[in-house]
Parts: C-alpha cells; structure tokens; sequence
C-alpha cells in the first residue's frame, strides 16, 4: 500500500504546476508594476511640480500627502493581490481535482486522509 | 472571524491586571509611583504573557507552532518592525530633515508590498526553519551557504539590537532617574526572561501585547496635542496643512529655509532628487531582507495567511508612520513659539526647563543679545516624542505613558533580533553542522541559555554604546546600514531563489559575497572616513542610496556565475516548486494542523 507523501501539490501534473506559475508571474507583473508608480514614479514630480498645490487646508501635496496616498495604496494593493491569488490558488485547487485519475496513488490517499475528495469538499 | 483562545486565556487578564494596579497606585500613592509602576509593571505584563503562552517545543521554539492567526502576526510583524528608532527618533529625523526624512517614511513602508509579491508566501512554504536554513536548502543542501547567511545574520542584527537595548536604557533614565548605562540591563531583565520562556510563541504573543501598548501611546498623545493646536479638520492627519503654513511664515520672518524645502539636507552623505529615491528604495529592498522579518512568515498557518499577515502588518506600521510627520510639525511649531523671547524667560518654560539638562535642547546666546534668535535654539531629535506631553502641558499620565511605548518598541525589536541570531547558532550551526542528533529537550534548552548569554552581550554592547560618544556613532551608522547589508545579501537570493530556477549554490554564495563587497567598502569610505560620495548620472549618491547599487551586482552576479556553473539538481527544483504552489490541503488558522506536517522535518 502506497504511503501518504507530505506535500501532495509537488506532484501534481507539470501543465498544473505550468498555468499555476504563469498566472501567478503574469498577476505579480501587473501588481509589481503598480507598486513602482508609487514606490518611485508618483514621488518623481512631488518636489517640484506639486509643491505648490495646496490641500485639505493649505497642506502642500509634494510634502507629506505624496507619501501618506502611496502608503495607504501600498496596503491597497497586498489586500487586492492577496484577494486575487486567492481565486487563481482556488482554480489550482479545483484543477486538481478535476483531474483526480491522473493524481498518483499515494497523493490521492495523502488527500483523501486530510478530507479532500474528488467532489470538491474538505471535512 | 474566530478569536484565538490565547487572547482570552493570556492577554485580557494581562492587560486588566495592568491597567488596574495602575489605578489603584495613582489612587493610593500619586503620580510618581503611579509612572514608575506603569514602566515596570509593562515589562511584568510581558513576562507574564510570555509564561502563560510559553511552548515546550521546538515547533513552538523557533517557529510558533505555525499556526499565528494573520492579523496577530500582522500586529506582531508591526512591533518587530518598528524599533526604538521608528518610535523615539523618526519624527525627529523628520522635525530635522523635512522632505529630506520622507525615505523614511515610504522606504519603510512599501517594502512590505513588495514583501506579500516576491518573498512572505514563499518562505513559508519553504517549510524551512531559519533563513539560513532556506539560504541552503535552496542551495542544494550546501553547507557554506548557510553559513555565510549566518554570518550575514549577526552583521545585520547585532548592531540593531544594540541600539535597541540604548533606546529601552534611554527610557528607563528618563522614566525612572536611574543612570542609562545601568537601564540597559534593566532591559536585559525583561527581554532575556521573556523570550527565554517560550522562543517564537513567547514572543509573538507579547509582540501582540506591545504593538497594541505602543501604538495607543504613540496616538494618544499625538490626538490630544492635535486636539489642543485645533488640527481636527476633519481628522488631524489632513488638518494639519495651516499650522506647516504658519511655520514656514515664522521661518521666513526668521529668515530660514521652509522646513519643507526638498533637497535641502544631506540623507546618506548626499543631496538630491536621486539620492532621495534611491535612499527609499534601498530601505525598501533592506526591510524585506532583514532576517527577524523574514522569520516572521514561518509563524502562520499557510502561504495564504503569510500574505495577508503582512497586508496587516503595513496597516498597524502605516498608522504610527503617517503620524510621525504630524508630531514633527507639532513639535516644530512649538519650538518656533519660543524664538524672539528673551533668554532669561524661555530658560523658564517648564519643558525648556526639564529638557536643558539632558542636552535634548540646547539655548546658545551666539550673538549675545539676551533674545532667542532661530538659529540659537538646536534640539535632538529624541524630543520631539519623548518630549511631546511636556511641550503642550498634558495629564501627567501620558508623558509616562508614551515612554511605555517607546519601552514596548524597543523590546519587541530586540526580542525578533534575540531569537533570530540564537536560532542561528543553535539551529543553523549545532544542529545543522556540530551535533545533527541533539535531543529535542536538549536543543530548547541550549536556546533558553543562549538567549541569556546574548543578552547580557548585547546589554554590554549598549552599555559602552552610552559610555562612549564615538561607539555610540558607529552603533547608529550601523544600524542605517543594516538596510544595505540585509538588501546586498538576502534579498537578491530569497527573491531569485523562488523565480529563477536556475540560480544555484555557486549564484547564490557569490552573489552574497559580491554585493557585500560592493555595499561595505563604500559605507566605511562615505560613512566613516569621511570620503566624497561618488556622483550617478551628475547627482551625489549617499551611503543608503549606495545599497541599490550593492543589490544590483548581486542580482547580476548570481546571474552570471549561475549561468556558467552547473544547474541544481532535481531535489531543488522539487523544493522550489514546493515553495511556488499553494497548499492543496487548507490549513485551519487556529487548530495545530500544521504540526504534524511540519514536525516530519525536524
């Protein structure tokens, strides 16, 4: 009898491994990409062309604003990404299963003893 | 969303048995024993948090049993994060540089974005103990590897909690009036038993306790102060834009640059637009290298919660780093009020008068007119928080108080530092390379002495730190460059080693080896020696900007000698795919699941 293995997701078929890894560089692109903007390039003009725009009562934007908006879309940002690799872990989960056959022996079993079954559920 | 069991079981009664003998002192015995006990009884609090929560394992030891809720570890990444320097001294680098502070600020921050992208999923699902750890088992199970990254390790994390321990030495003179050399191992009290307790666990639910001390701290009395100069329109973070105007007219009439002036500075050695972005990238690239906060994705359940953990984490650190610059014109504002007043009578303000002696400010009568001119008033930057409830005449409590959470601050650092290194000799160099079959019970407690013995090292560090004037300097350059050390080392490895399969021992070591070679050499020139900065496209790059460079060459160099020498084998590249994808298997956030799996590794 096969005995159960301890991470079952490294011997899933290559082509899962394959999708799972160019969504996830393909969304990490777009959100490292994102995270330049107000890492670097939002804060490129502050100094000087919005030194003199003026806000929420006369606080000028380059000075402090520029670094309280990036930081609070920087939070943004974790929480989205973290919301969106959820579904893409999700699909990865459900791929798995749907494709239960293909699974070795002793990773079906190491599954099927931590309660997930080729319908979908945990226990 | 479930409560965990520890914070019934552990922190309400902690907390409430605090706040109550606080109550009960300032009833029966007044504000000075009331002070006194709210600084001791802090750390008493710790202790007990620490003893109720304490592991017999090393599951619990070195990695929290792996199954710290996101939000707790969240709070917890937070007050490991944020140091006695992020406390006391930010808003005071801040009050002293203007725009020229706000790497500070962001560079601080953004990283942990970058930290949930490239780097806190992975490391969890390494399933690895240590970085160091990671460092090798990425590296095929090559030995110098992991050694080097030990090495890496002390570097960055001996300096940084040194300064910990002259932060919390700093608040216990204050606080007390006892002498700061001897504060230090009053700290070493604390710190050494609690996190000799229970290792990791210990401390994450302590961390937990402290972040929530030092951030009500931190934002209480700037709230009330805020209250007091009328900057609650609506809230205080975006009403505070008349009172910066108000303070840029009194420097004009002073004839002083506008404290917001960009470039106006020196950070790192350097002025300028490039060296500022560079500064606050570098900070970002350091902070998402730095071991105690790489450690901190071990401690939760799956590479899920690890993410949303450090989502959490930048919400607790953006609270306290977007108040840092409030406190800085609050207090600016405050020292402005004195100029033009004759001598006699600002050397009378209660705080003027309370602050003189230890040198946080200093009244130089250059001219000899008997009258406060600008230029004649200089201040530490230390004042600007510690100082903060004197300055605007609160409740006796609260000056106390944020001492309390600059304590909270300093300890929480200093516990992740603690442990980090002690990990790194008994896990990464005992066990891994000395004695691979020591006993389980043996090993925690090598861990438990270790941790006293570092302790009283690093307490004695910060002892001739406060001593000697010049240690002292070379501590805080340190620490600075700890950032570039942690980004030159760690961070080009941690990240290639999960996207770039390639990347093998040979990258891997040299890479490090290079980027050190490039950051050191240029931090003593600049930082020690006194040597111009070198120029990057006409602009002047500082110490800190430097680093990015540093982490470049170790990008490249992993690179290129990877690609001339042999690939890994198939064992890594299983490893590496392991560290890539979920858990097909969800992991509860509060019951142990994680044990089981992860105790097969040991």
């Amino acid at each position: 009898m096969a005995a159960p293995v301890e991470h079952p997701e490294e011997h899933l078929p290559e082509r899962h491994k394959a999708w799972y890894w160019s969504r996830l560089v393909q969304v990490t692109s777009v959100f490292f990409v994102l995270w330049t903007v107000i890492a670097i390039w939002w804060h490129i003009p502050a100094p000087y062309a919005w030194r003199n725009v003026l806000l929420f009562g006369n606080m000028p934007l380059h000075w402090y604003l520029a670094a309280f908006i990036s930081i609070w879309v920087g939070v943004l940002l974790i929480f989205v990404y973290h919301w969106v690799m959820e579904g893409v872990d999700n699909q990865l989960r459900a791929q798995a299963l749907a494709d239960w056959e293909e699974l070795p022996e002793d990773v079906r079993m190491s599954l099927r003893l931590a309660g997930v079954t080729p319908s979908g559920a945990q226990r | 969303m479930r409560i965990h069991p520890e914070v019934y079981r552990v922190l309400l009664p902690a907390v409430a048995g605090y706040v109550l003998l606080i109550l009960i002192a300032a009833a029966l015995f007044g504000p000075r024993v009331a002070s006194a006990w709210m600084v001791i009884g802090s750390i008493l609090m710790y202790i007990a948090i620490a003893y109720v929560a304490r592991g017999t394992t090393a599951d619990a030891m070195y990695v929290a049993e792996r199954r710290i809720p996101p939000v707790v570890n969240g709070a917890a990444t937070a007050a490991d994060w944020m140091s006695a320097a992020s406390f006391l001294s930010m808003a005071g680098a801040i009050a002293l540089l203007g725009y020229d502070g706000l790497p500070y600020i962001i560079g601080w921050t953004l990283g942990y974005t970058i930290h949930a992208f490239f780097i806190a999923p992975y490391v969890r699902k390494s399933h690895t103990w240590t970085v160091p750890d990671l460092v090798e088992t990425r590296a095929g199970g090559y030995g110098p590897a992991r050694v080097i990254a030990v090495i890496m390790l002390f570097i960055t994390s001996l300096t940084y909690l040194t300064a910990q321990l002259v932060g919390a030495g700093v608040v216990f003179s204050r606080f007390l009036g006892i002498p700061a050399q001897i504060g230090v191992f009053g700290a070493l009290f604390g710190m050494g038993i609690y996190a000799a307790s229970g290792g990791w666990k210990s401390i994450t639910w302590t961390q937990f306790a402290q972040y929530i001390v030092l951030i009500v701290a931190y934002l209480g009395a700037a709230l009330i102060v805020a209250s007091i100069v009328g900057i609650w329109k609506p809230l205080p973070w975006f009403g505070y834009g008349e009172l910066i105007q108000a303070l840029q007219a009194r420097e004009a009439q002073a004839g002083l640059p506008a404290w917001t002036t960009p470039f106006a500075k020196p950070l790192g050695g350097a002025a300028g637009q490039l060296n500022w972005i560079l500064s606050a990238l570098l900070l970002m690239l350091g902070t998402i290298g730095l071991p105690h906060i790489l450690m901190r994705s071990y401690t939760t359940p799956t590479a899920s919660a690890a993410r949303l953990s450090v989502g959490w984490a930048l919400v607790f650190i953006g609270l306290l780093y977007c108040t840092a610059p409030m406190y800085a014109a609050m207090a600016r504002y405050a020292f402005s009020g004195l100029w033009g007043k004759p001598i006699a009578e600002v050397q009378n303000v209660p705080w003027v008068a309370k602050f003189l002696p230890t040198g946080l400010v200093k009244i130089n009568d250059a001219n000899g007119d008997g009258i406060l001119q600008a230029a004649e008033f200089t201040f530490h930057g230390d004042i600007v928080v510690i100082g903060m409830p004197d300055m605007w005449n609160l409740a006796w409590w609260v000056a106390p108080f944020v001492a309390v959470g600059g304590l909270a601050a300093a300890l929480s650092t200093a516990d992740g530092l603690l442990m980090v290194m002690v990990t790194g000799i008994t896990r990464d160099i005992y066990h891994r390379f000395i004695n691979p079959n020591v006993p389980e019970h043996v090993e925690i407690r090598m861990t438990r002495v270790l941790v006293m013995v570092l302790s009283v090292a690093a307490s004695f560090l910060a002892f001739l730190a406060i001593q000697d004037p010049r240690f002292a300097l070379y501590v805080a350059l340190l620490v600075g460059w700890a950032f570039v050390f942690a980004a030159a080392s760690f961070t080009p490895a941690v990240v290639l080693g999960t996207f770039w399969k390639r990347l093998n021992r040979y990258g891997i070591v040299w890479g490090m080896v290079a980027g050190m070679a490039t950051a050191l050499p240029y931090v003593l020139a600049v930082g020690v020696f006194q040597a111009p900065p070198l120029s990057l496209f006409g602009q002047p790059i500082g110490t800190i900007g430097w680093g990015v460079v540093a982490f470049a060459v170790n990008l490249v160099v992993s690179v290129v000698v990877s690609l001339l020498t042999e690939p890994e084998g198939e064992a890594v590249m299983r490893f590496v795919d392991r560290m890539r994808l979920p858990e097909l298997v969800r992991v509860p956030a509060v019951a142990g699941a994680s044990q089981e799996a992860d105790g097969q590794q040991r």
